[in-house]
């Protein structure tokens, strides 16, 4: 499913978090966001998500509106993602986090093995009874990864994924992100180092190389 | 142990466990929707009123008033959810909005309950065999012992929900971190709805149980309650399940031990004592770690 956006602008106040941005981002690509603090990356992710509603633009996941839903719609249509500063539920085992997923008409056990499987992936399955507060922050941002992975959604949204992680979670991290890639999931990634979304990209099997900048951009804030 | 003090201890848990369960529904909804509900009292009360028709004026067990106020307030609770909730939770102040919003609904229970059964106390008559039980020297009132029983029964039954099923620990998610329960695919305000039907019908229950305990009560009582809840609720951690319970004990031990050794007057003023102290050592309450917040 590719993820369109046209045209889109919000703001909070006075301030100018998105002006006019137009972007695509098709099966099997990943998109790189990047931009200074306070740039609108984030509010970017949060209208898509449905945590915003935009002013004034169109998002369309697949050809079909999903402008202004509401987020747990939006991510049962298909959307994933991650947050800047990792969202888990401290007070519930690694493993617990994964399972309030809420039910898809699929036995309770079949959730459960792909929750085992996907900490496996992730590395942190050797954790899974401890309590998502116990983990680091580069590990809370593995365990949203996780989060992702048995969501199977078709488009996801990075904030800053790599941010402040230690470099052998950063592979892990960056692993499953191709892995993804390879699947025709698109990917949508904020990040500072411009590097990444290319190396991604040129790993990618399905278009080698392919790289494309946004149409319009987030509007620069006090810089 | 002298008899006064073991009674004292005796009544302390007796209260403990039901000042635990008025604490438990609040805090849930508290913690999970941000919602200050003003009218738990109210709701409490109406549930002790279910009580009041089922056993004095129509004869039955108060047993049977259980699964009646369950539902009575599961159903209030469900039309008030389902007429301001979206609005509420979407306010600017969700706080401010509730808690104004639930004065309202406190207001109008208790003018209901005035205009159904007037000012005068009323109380729960009903005569259980044997009316009373001899333990260690000590009598205690079956209506006490049937009460404490209940919530002996549905404070684990409480506890296995929120910790053991899926749904239980969507809930206490809700209250650990909205945002990323909604990416995930939860419908967190059919939850809401949902967990503050039956928060509601338990507060009926937790009425029942309580006109069971004390003696008697007005359409006036149930702002008492309210903030029993409320103290009992901060005392342990808002949003915090096991906090409630430990907040209901020490509630209770307080106010009767202070009883016992001072008297009447002191025993309430003590257990606000505890509560200023906890809150001013301990803000986050006993067992609270503050993360209902985003
Ligand atoms: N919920 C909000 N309320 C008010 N202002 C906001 C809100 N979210 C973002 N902003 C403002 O919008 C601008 C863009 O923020 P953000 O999208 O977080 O930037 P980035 O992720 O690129 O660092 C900033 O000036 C920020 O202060
Ligand atoms: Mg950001």
């Amino acid at each position: 499913m590719s993820l369109q956006i046209s045209n889109l602008s919000k703001s909070y106040g006075r301030v100018r978090a998105l002006n006019d941005v137009s972007l695509a981002v098709n099966p099997g690509e990943v998109l790189g966001i990047m931009g200074v603090n306070g740039a609108g990356k984030s509010t970017l992710l949060n209208c898509i998500c449905g945590f915003a509603t935009p002013d004034a633009g169109a998002i369309e996941l697949g050809g079909r509106g999903i402008c202004g839903q509401r987020p747990d719609h939006v991510s049962r249509a298909g959307v994933g993602r991650t947050f800047q500063v990792p969202r888990s539920f401290r007070s519930l085992t690694v493993l617990e986090n994964l399972l309030v997923v809420p039910a898809r008409g699929e036995p309770s056990g079949i959730l459960f093995d792909r929750a085992h499987h996907a900490l496996e992936k992730v590395k942190l399955a050797t954790l899974a009874n401890n309590y998502a507060g116990e983990l680091s922050g580069g590990q809370q941002k593995l365990l949203e990864l996780a989060r992702i992975l048995i969501l199977e959604p078709q488009v996801v949204l990075f904030d800053e994924p790599l941010a402040g992680m230690h470099s052998d979670l950063c592979r892990v991290s960056l692993d499953e992100v191709a892995e993804m890639l390879s699947r025709s999931v698109a990917v949508m990634l904020v990040c500072h180092d411009p590097g990444i979304p290319y190396r991604l990209a040129c790993r990618g099997p399905k278009r080698p190389g392919r790289h494309r900048g946004p149409s319009g951009r987030p509007a620069l804030i006090g810089g | 142990m002298p008899p006064l003090m073991t009674g004292a201890i005796v009544n302390a848990v007796a209260l403990g466990i039901l000042y635990g369960l008025l604490g438990l529904s609040l805090t849930i909804i508290y913690g999970a929707m941000r919602i200050a509900n003003l009218a738990h009292g109210e709701m409490v009360l109406a549930g002790s009123y279910v009580a009041y028709v089922v056993t004095t004026q129509l004869g039955y067990s108060p047993l049977a008033a259980i699964p009646v106020a369950f539902t009575l307030l599961f159903l209030l609770a469900f039309a008030l959810f389902a007429v301001a909730g979206r609005r509420l939770q979407t306010a600017r102040d969700p706080e401010m909005a509730s808690f104004l919003f639930f004065y309202g609904v406190s207001l109008m229970v208790g003018s209901g309950l005035l205009f159904l059964f007037d000012a005068d106390a009323r109380s729960v008559i009903f005569q259980f065999q044997p009316i009373s039980y001899r333990v260690l020297g000590l009598v205690i009132p079956k209506a006490r012992a049937v009460a404490v029983g209940v919530a002996l029964v549905l404070v684990p039954a409480l506890f296995l929900f929120l910790y053991r099923t899926t749904p239980g620990k969507a809930l206490r998610a809700a209250v650990m971190n909205r945002d990323a329960l909604r990416i995930v695919g939860v419908d967190v305000e059919r939850l809401s709805l949902v967990a503050f039907s039956v928060s509601a019908g338990i507060a009926g229950v937790t009425g029942v149980l309580l006109a069971l305990v004390f003696p008697a009560f007005t359409p006036f009582s149930g702002l008492d309650y309210t903030i029993t809840g409320f103290v009992v609720i901060v005392l342990g951690g808002l949003g915090s399940p096991l906090g409630a319970l430990l907040g209901g004990m020490l509630f209770a031990f307080s106010e009767q031990l202070t009883t016992l050794w001072i008297g009447q007057s002191a025993g309430v003023l003590a257990g606000f004592l505890i509560l200023v102290l906890v809150v001013a050592i301990r803000p986050a309450g006993l067992i609270g770690q503050a993360e209902w917040k985003s």
